[in-house]
């Protein structure tokens, strides 16, 4: 009896482990929730330059903050590519993850080079661009809300 | 005098050692985004935990037994075995989660990837394991853990609404995404009400050698200690709520933690966040673990003990050998150490409920407690504990599916 109960307690817990981890790697999310996640990861990139600037963190610590950024994004974009065509504002998501994306990989490569004057010119840029994304987000989450009301 | 000493050591050590990547960064994410709301949950967390953490140094105090030592003895070997091996199997994700967050420090202070860090990072938690002490283990670490005192003074210089703030503290409906909400705030009891705390606290009790003398010590470390720290857990709250919603940032990942004191406290600020993004976590996994050893020692009759050489506990320090090598394996596998970290949270809310009924049964059994069984209070503030996690045991899971 207490090995077939040790053995229910592991694949009860394993089990539940796995479908949570599983369930993170998802379909794809709802267009109001991708524009806000891509605002975030945008104002995130722009955050760390401009503290980078100030030597407030070190250049290893911005560029392995910018990679992650650029990962994310290219995690999210391959999700948001699943989305359906007529999806509310696909059209404006996909442009504003296209551009953040690029602006945060010159970004990067300012930031390998140790450019601070690249750097400077491209984040207000990308700030623009990540309110713009959040601002997105917020309308579809609204209109999502009212619609379900 | 030794005891004002004792006191002291104790209070620091509960404030020093509170904050680990769970509690980090679910009170980041609940800061980020829904600013002050979440407030409550932090509270409650530490109040739970403060009541748990007493009632177990009560029990090793007057029982001379721990919890796993008490439940087994009382309940059977059977019974017994199976809250130990779901907190076993849930404190080994919590574990890894928590390595994984000392891997993330090292990488933003040297650019080296994380699953270069796991192995090193995991040899000398052995190493301190290994040679040192029970002292060296709870305290040591502690005392560095005093570093994440810069989020109290990060939230002070910030100067938040601190009426927004106390307003968080009562519970509310979310204005949004309220499914994301009670998410988050199953996370935050989660990483607060954590199984092997009290399990660690329990045997430290008897590794002390606690008797009845010290029950007014337990009383403040665990209470007004954890207090404490937990406040110390409500700063990160704030700080995120303050830095990053202004800026419309959520947090997805450790980097977005790491700089939420850059703005205010410049340099400093990051350094002195990621260095409680390494002390932390790192003597989480020192405490799991031996918290685990403790476990699986005190449930098949091992010998056990941190303050003996390592060959007169031969089983027990074998056991806390592997498990830190094999909690090396998520991060060296490519898991990331935030979503590690928010699955082990809600998992450990999901098991509160197997580990905490059995213990509520003790604390009013008089063969274990004598005189200092529970009062109403402590019966109804740990009935409500546990009616609290069996709701979040039945709702977390589906939430992870929503909100996660």
């Amino acid at each position: 009896m207490p090995a077939a109960c040790v053995a229910r307690a592991c694949g009860a817990t394993i089990s539940l482990a796995t479908a949570c981890l599983v369930t993170a790697c998802g379909g794809p999310p709802a267009p109001s929730e991708a524009a806000q996640t891509v605002g975030s990861w945008g104002a995130t990139a722009q955050f760390v330059t401009e503290r980078w600037n100030q030597s407030a963190v070190s250049r290893k610590f911005t560029v392995v903050t910018l990679r992650r950024a650029g990962s994310e994004l290219e995690a999210l974009a391959k999700k948001v590519a699943q989305l359906p065509d007529t999806a509310n504002g696909r059209a404006t998501l996909v442009a504003g993850l296209r551009e953040i994306r690029a602006e945060i990989a010159a970004l990067d490569t300012a930031a390998v080079h140790d450019d601070h004057a690249t750097a400077a010119r491209i984040a207000p840029k990308l700030a623009i661009a990540a309110a713009q994304m959040d601002t997105l987000g917020q309308r579809l989450q609204s209109q999502q809300q009212a619609q379900s009301k | 005098m030794k005891r004002i000493l004792e006191v002291a050591l104790g209070l620091v050590t509960s404030i020093g050692g509170f904050l680990e990547i769970g509690s980090i960064t679910t009170a980041a994410q609940g800061g980020a985004a829904f600013t002050f709301q979440l407030g409550w949950a932090v509270a409650l967390g530490t109040i739970c935990l403060a009541l748990l953490l007493e009632m177990s140094g009560r029990l090793a105090a007057i029982s001379k037994h721990t919890i796993v030592d008490a439940i087994r003895e009382r309940f059977g070997f059977p019974f017994s075995l199976f809250p130990s091996v779901i907190v076993l199997v849930v404190s080994f994700l919590v574990m890894a989660s928590e390595l994984g967050g000392v891997a993330l420090a090292l990488q933003f202070v040297t650019g080296i990837g994380i699953r270069w860090w796991a192995l090193p990072i995991a040899a000398v938690a052995w190493l301190l394991l290994w040679k040192g002490t029970f002292g060296m283990v709870e305290q040591g670490v502690s005392l560095l853990g005093l570093v994440t005192l810069v989020f109290l003074v990060g939230a002070i210089k910030l100067h938040p609404d601190w009426g927004a703030v106390a307003h968080g503290l009562v519970p509310t409906m979310p204005s949004h995404e309220p499914a994301h909400y009670w998410f988050i705030a199953v996370s935050i009891l989660g990483a607060s009400i954590t199984p092997y705390l009290f399990i660690f606290y329990s045997s430290g009790a008897i590794e002390d050698k606690w008797d009845s003398s010290y029950l007014p010590i337990n009383r403040i470390t665990a209470g007004v200690g954890t207090l404490f720290g937990g406040a110390l857990s409500l700063m990160v709250l704030v700080v995120a709520g303050s830095v990053l919603v202004p800026r419309g940032i959520q947090v997805d990942s450790v980097e977005q933690v790491a700089l939420l004191l850059t703005h205010v406290l410049g340099r400093w600020g990051f350094i002195l966040v990621v260095a409680s993004l390494a002390i932390g976590p790192f003597g989480a996994v020192a405490e799991i673990a031996l918290a685990s050893a403790y476990i699986a020692a005190e449930e098949l009759g091992w010998n056990w003990s941190e303050d003996v050489a390592p060959r007169d506990a031969a089983r027990f320090s074998m056991f806390y050998t592997v498990l830190v090598f094999l909690s090396v394996l998520p991060i060296v596998l490519g898991l990331d150490p935030l979503k590690l970290t928010m699955i082990s949270m809600v998992l450990t809310a999901a098991s509160l409920p197997v580990s905490v009924v059995p213990f509520l049964l003790l604390m009013n059994d008089e063969r274990y407690v004598k005189e200092h069984k529970n009062g109403w209070i402590g019966n109804t503030a740990v009935a409500l504990i546990v009616l609290m996690s069996c709701v979040l045991a039945v709702v977390s899971i589906p939430l992870q599916f929503m909100g996660g």
